[in-house]
């Protein structure tokens, strides 16, 4: 039996191939919006997750100069870029926040372990 | 969700189109974000990102595979390089969100842990506490119990000192009872007690000392020495047999009825110790009498 499941994939493909099919304006929100969430996230405590709040947050920038000046093809190659810079910012500073949670919990198991241990 | 089969038959097909393409085009050089997308997927499919989150891993495979193929059309355009540096980031975020599941799934499994340990944390506490309490319960029902074996031998004395002293209370009703030095004197009247010059207990003599035998019951300390008197009227020696015969029907009375024998001896003193004048005759009747000692037990 043939599985189609994959297909679903084959837009991604597709958006990736022709850039400018959603419109400039959109994509600027868009990517203005992931830049918020990342920045509300703490993303500039974490270096890496700062380092790719940086490319987006200029990425976005050169993309508003583009559309200024009518090259609205190009700045939607920005934009795409400053998307997923912004995504991967957001997703950098939450991994710091998991680890950092795992690490307390995994440290309070093992101090109530070592104390059920000692326990008379 | 995505069968293994179709990733690695995926992999095959671009491996087997890019040998082909450098077999038949001329040598091009990767970009540097081709070659930096390649080594970040690299890294995702070795990590936990695989298991985790299979579907972002799938965007960056598709990513990836939409570089190579702008590569292989169009090697150096803005285009390709732009698919290229999406590639790439596509596959940091999959490593990325397959950290965070990693790190949540440990965060579950160690809350877990906490709660588990706590718990039993908490039965230990409870246990030790339940033993303790049982421990004290237990002290204090022995506690109770003594105190209650204590009052009740408190309660058997009273009763039996009540007694006691009831019993002497009733011989004096009985008979003369008084506290010398010897002990306890309880003197009967010979007139009472016996028939003249005999010593047969008469019928009232009996039921007298069948409560003297009752009193002397519930003090059953102390040896009784039983003493018979008379007065100075007739032979000495007549007397003190009299006297002596007559204490041990009183003696042999007493054994009777419930006295323990070791306990009681008579004795006969004759006309010896008299207590009253022997001229008179209200004297001479005193004279003649049985004296019960009953001597002091400590």
């Amino acid at each position: 039996m043939l599985d189609l499941r994959w297909l679903v994939f084959v837009p991604v493909v597709g958006a990736a191939a022709c850039a400018s099919a959603p419109v400039p304006a959109e994509r600027l929100a868009s990517a203005e919006a992931a830049l918020r969430s990342a920045a509300e996230v703490g993303a500039e405590r974490t270096p890496q997750a700062a380092l790719h709040l940086k490319m987006a947050r200029d990425q976005i920038a050169e993309a508003r100069n583009l559309i200024k000046s009518g090259d609205t093809e190009l700045a939607g190659s920005v934009l795409a870029r400053a998307q997923i810079d912004a995504e991967l910012s957001l997703a950098l500073a939450r991994e710091d926040e998991a680890r950092a949670k795992a690490t307390a919990a995994i440290e309070e198991a093992r101090t109530l372990r070592s104390d059920a241990h000692h326990a008379p | 969700m995505f069968p293994r089969t179709m990733l690695s038959s995926l992999a095959l097909g671009i491996s087997v189109t890019l040998l082909t393409c450098a077999a038949g085009c001329a040598a091009t050089v990767p970009s540097p974000e081709l070659v930096a997308a390649r080594s970040a997927y690299a890294r995702v499919q070795v990590s936990e990102a695989q298991q985790l989150v299979p579907a972002e891993v799938l965007a960056a495979h598709q990513s990836l595979m939409a570089a190579e193929k702008a590569f292989q059309e169009d090697p150096g355009s803005p285009h390709t390089r732009d698919l290229g540096y999406i590639a790439q980031r596509r596959a940091q975020l999959a490593e990325a969100r397959g950290a965070i599941a990693a790190d949540q799934r440990d965060s579950t499994q160690a809350e877990k842990d906490v709660d588990q340990l706590r718990r039993w944390d908490e039965k230990r506490t409870k246990a030790a506490l339940s033993e303790t309490r049982a421990e004290v319960s237990a002290q204090a029902t022995k506690l109770a119990a003594r105190e209650q074996q204590l009052t009740d031998e408190q309660r058997a004395r009273r009763v039996a000192e009540k007694r006691a002293a009831d019993a002497l209370a009733s011989l004096h009703e009985l008979a003369s009872v008084k506290e010398e030095e010897r002990g306890m004197v309880i003197t009967l009247n010979g007139a009472v007690l016996f028939v003249t010059n005999q010593a047969t207990l008469l019928p009232i003599a009996r039921e007298r000392l069948q409560q003297v035998a009752d009193a002397l019951a519930e003090n059953p300390h102390g040896n009784i020495t039983i003493e018979g008197y008379t007065d100075s009227t007739g032979a000495q020696a007549l007397n003190e047999e009299l006297s002596l015969k007559r204490a041990e029907a009183v003696r042999g009375f007493l054994v009777e009825h419930g006295i323990d024998a070791g306990r009681v001896r008579a004795k006969g003193y004759g006309p010896a110790r008299p207590v009253a004048d022997n001229k008179t005759p209200e004297g001479r009747a005193n004279n003649r009498r049985v004296e019960i000692v009953v001597e002091k037990s400590r």
